[in-house]
């Protein structure tokens, strides 16, 4: 118990509020029901706000204050009264008998969608980032807060904004409503893939803002962001526009639902692994940042599975095998890269929590901190995604009467898979070898392990290329020179550009490249497995049981004569 | 909370290298409860890295450091829980006032209900900030900026704190108040790790000196033993002489056992090697040599001699 706190630490609640005892008039009784109520009311809402994200409350009343915020929501509401005088006097008598809705909503829709995807995402952007460079992120992350209370309250705080932006235009929105010419479910739809995209672009705002405390870096980042934002903007108003003015929402099609849950599914899936990517940047070194990181990855991959497996059950063509290998094969990659690039050490408090039985260390190794487990998570996964496809592709084969939608064939999308998944098991093998050799002599930090792995592979790209070049003068074609690109190869696999006997070679020869980078790092991946779980200290087990302490056991009888059916005599 | 039987602050053989740069260097030393240890050093000798490692802002390369029994490498959070930090820098957000800033770190530090507000309260009172709980943060001048960040770091009642240079720049008066509020909070059973360049006030304040340079610590006890054995290598004497200064300034200057010899109107000062019975002969020589002493002593010595006596002024 700290040397402040009263003898009741219970919160402020409706039950600790009294009730007036006004009696003197004959409206007394009433207006103190109303006060009662309001107390209570507002009890509750003081012990509500208790429990809410310290950094939202915060925000709130930072923002409040905020010249920005103010200025904003002012600008809102200005433009909107602006927007519905002049559209109802541009409209002049047509507003009685046309569908205005859909043109004074798109007009709308340009005064909210600036606030919330520009403004809020890089608000969440500038506040992060500011933090961070002035020190004061420091003094809040050695408090009790979790680095994803952190986000989530900068998140709700964005949130919140966005929400208010909103409540501004809302009357607006339902004025559309009632001039015809555009549904409530468009309108709805509308909004809720806007607020989606503002909070997928604040989570991004907020991803960036921990790459760097350095403020010119901030500044670079900075730029970026406002350009990506302006692009977000820009499509949000073409996609919108062409959905309320043109063509409308198809919502008779069959697909239409499961398309839009695909896409809120995968939103939602991407906004997690971004979210536990954002926690771990801001994750203290000691700790675990990469489990959260894994299991966000798998569950987004199995997503993807799902929905390519219904996207097949709906239309079984071979034409879909080349989207599902393409991006499940470049979402390996990329976050592959930073996984073999991972720090090698792990902390006697990570290790606390390695699994110890034979089961959970087969199965959840691979989810733990580290490199060479990161390698193999990777090829896991993508031998999992190369034998669906392949199994996809085979049963498709025997299925379907449908000519493809594609000039593709069963068997170059076969080799398409099969090589890579070769060409991703080497260069990722090659990038955990070499980031570990570098590591004997220098510290390689994450950013820069993937960096290199980024150089080899442009390298391994351009060099071989450089030559050819130079002294071929025909037409470009490929040849087994340039083997070690894999994007070449791979385009020439689907567009039959390799004979049949320098696909064997190439087998042979990437099979063989494949095998050796396995082996050279297998010692690497053993260390990593042949970790074991770490005693806790003992002043933390103390804590532990301080914290909660064993059941009480049922007292023992003092004596034989203490048990049930007699009769003690006091 | 309940507090283990060890010390509340330890660091055991830490070392921390920026690349080339070795920062600090097999440092350990201890602070037990209601201990005060006054962290001293010249600028760059470490003393920011190592409380930055204690406060759970960075990880030692080696060794390790303990908050009341819990290693900040690997039980962050539950170090975090125990220990305030003051920063040699002040963050500040924007549109923010003082009982909002205060309030906020309650919350982060997992405050509710009336113990939140118990604890702004007191940390208000405590720190003279009540008056101050509307003006804005941008307002504030830095000795209120320091109250507040002591504020801060005591906001969650932790029995550790660690002050980075909390009396840089503070007016006289601004310096007794906070040295006041350290004692107090030493009196409360915390055990407090400051650092300082004003070495007479952290004589005044500190229990414990821990001197350390180029990231190595070269000395470590109480301010009592730090000056006894000072004294015990050599001491100042100051004499004091009717008439003329300089013929003893000179007569003292020749002799090989004296060093340092300044002269001050019809006082001079300067340091002996050797024994309380020297210094006895040598005041009967200069009696002797026809010198008309009316003071002769030894000048007790100081914080600030005892480090530039340990410390060579060198940094990284």
């Amino acid at each position: 118990m700290s040397a402040w706190e009263p003898a009741s630490e219970a919160l402020t609640r409706p039950e600790e509020v009294g009730l007036s005892k006004e009696t003197s008039s004959p409206f007394a009784a009433g207006r103190a029901a109303a006060a009662s109520w309001l107390e209570r009311l507002e009890a509750y809402l003081t012990s509500w706000g208790e429990r809410l994200n310290p950094i939202l409350v915060k925000e709130a009343r930072q923002a409040l204050k905020s010249r920005r915020f103010i200025s904003t929501f002012g600008l809102v509401l200005l433009f909107a009264c602006a927007w519905s005088y002049l559209g109802v006097a541009w409209m002049g008598d047509r507003i009685h008998f046309g569908a205005a809705g859909s043109v004074m909503f798109y007009g709308y829709y340009w005064i909210l969608a600036f606030p919330l995807l520009v403004v809020v995402p890089f608000g969440a952007f500038q506040s992060l980032a500011g933090e961070r460079h002035d020190g004061s992120h420091e003094l809040l992350s050695i408090t009790t807060l979790k680095p994803h209370q952190l986000v989530t309250g900068k998140l709700a705080s964005a949130l919140l904004e966005m929400l208010v932006y909103l409540s501004a235009v809302t009357p607006c929105l339902g004025f559309t409503y009632l001039l015809r010419g555009i549904d409530f479910p468009t309108i709805l739809l509308v909004l809720v893939y806007t607020i989606h995209a503002s909070l997928g672009l604040s989570l991004t705002g907020l991803l960036l803002a921990t790459v760097s405390i350095e403020r010119h870096w901030q500044m670079v980042l900075s730029v970026l962001l406002v350009i990506g934002l302006l692009a977000a903007f820009a499509g949000a108003l073409s996609l919108t526009g062409m959905v309320v003015l043109e063509v409308g929402l198809p919502w008779h099609e069959e697909e239409f639902i499961p398309v839009n849950l695909a896409v809120l599914t995968l939103f939602w899936g991407s906004f997690a692994l971004s979210f536990a990517a954002t926690a771990a940047q801001l994750t203290f070194a000691a700790d675990n940042r990469s489990t959260a990181l894994r299991v966000a990855m798998l569950a987004n991959h199995a997503l993807f599975l799902g929905w390519m497996a219904y996207a097949w059950h709906l239309s079984p063509d071979l034409f879909l095998f080349i989207p599902l290998l393409t991006l499940g094969y470049g979402y390996w990659a990329a976050l592959g890269m930073f996984l073999v690039a991972e720090g090698p050490d792990m902390s006697h408090r990570v290790r606390r929590g390695l699994p110890q039985t034979l089961l959970g260390r087969a199965l959840f190794t691979w989810l733990m901190p580290g490199p060479g487990t990161g390698y193999m998570f990777v090829l896991a996964n993508l031998m999992v995604l190369g034998a669906l496809s392949l199994l996809g592709v085979f049963v498709t084969r025997s299925i379907s009467t449908r000519p493809t939608m594609g000039m593709v064939d069963w068997q170059d999308l076969a080799h398409f898979g099969c090589l890579g998944f070769l060409y991703l098991a080497i260069y990722l093998g090659l990038g955990l070898w070499l980031i570990g050799l570098a590591r004997r002599r220098f510290a390689v930090p994450l950013p820069v392990g993937v960096l290199l792995q980024a150089v080899l592979l442009i390298l391994a790209c351009l060099v071989p290329l450089v030559p050819y070049l130079l002294y071929e003068t025909g037409p470009l074609r490929y040849s087994m020179t340039q083997l070690a690109n894999p994007f070449w190869t791979l385009a020439a696999v689907l567009d039959r550009d390799i004979p049949t006997h320098d696909l064997i070679s190439l087998y042979i020869g990437l099979t063989l490249a494949a095998a050796l980078v396995f082996f050279l790092n297998l010692p690497r991946v053993a260390y990593e497995v042949m970790r074991v779980q770490v005693a806790k200290p003992r002043r933390v087990v103390e804590e532990e049981v301080a914290e909660r302490p064993p059941p009480a056991l049922p007292a023992a009888p003092s004596s034989p004569w203490e048990g049930e059916g007699v009769a003690r005599v006091e | 909370m309940k507090l283990g039987s060890g010390p509340l602050i330890e660091l055991r053989r830490l070392h921390r290298y920026f690349g080339q740069t070795q920062a600090v260097q097999d440092v350990s030393f201890e602070v037990a409860a209601g201990q005060v240890m006054g962290y001293i050093g010249p600028n760059g000798a470490g003393k920011t890295t190592s409380m930055r490692i204690l406060a759970t802002l960075d990880v030692p390369t080696k060794g390790d450091a303990f908050v009341d029994g819990f290693s900040v490498v690997n039980d962050p959070d539950r170090a975090r829980a125990r220990l305030g930090f003051m920063p040699d820098y002040f963050g500040t957000y924007a549109n923010v006032n003082v009982w909002e800033y205060l309030d906020f770190f309650a919350r982060a530090y997992g405050l509710r209900g009336k113990t939140r507000l118990a604890a702004l309260d007191y940390v208000m009172r405590f720190t003279g900030l009540d008056e101050l709980a509307e003006k804005p943060m941008r307002g504030l001048s830095k000795g209120m900026k320091q109250r507040l960040c002591l504020g801060r770091a005591m906001i969650h009642d932790p029995p550790v704190l660690v002050l980075d240079e909390p009396a840089a720049g503070l007016d006289p008066r601004a310096r007794i108040q906070l040295r006041e509020m350290i004692r107090q909070l030493a009196a409360q059973g915390k055990a407090v790790l400051i650092s300082s360049h004003i070495l007479t006030e952290l004589a005044e304040m500190c229990d414990v000196v821990a001197i350390i340079e180029r990231g190595r610590l070269l000395a470590v006890g109480s301010v009592e033993e730090m000056v006894r054995r000072q004294v015990r290598q050599q001491r100042r004497v100051s004499v004091q002489v009717l008439g003329e200064i300089a013929p003893v300034n000179a007569w003292l200057s020749s002799r090989p056992e004296i060093r340092q010899v300044h002269a001050n109107g019809n006082t001079a000062t300067f340091v002996h090697d050797g024994t309380v019975e020297a210094e006895a002969d040598l005041l009967a020589a200069m009696i002797d040599a026809g010198f008309r002493v009316a003071a002769f002593g030894s000048v007790a010595a100081t914080l600030e001699e005892v480090f530039m006596q340990v410390t060579e002024g060198r940094v990284q």
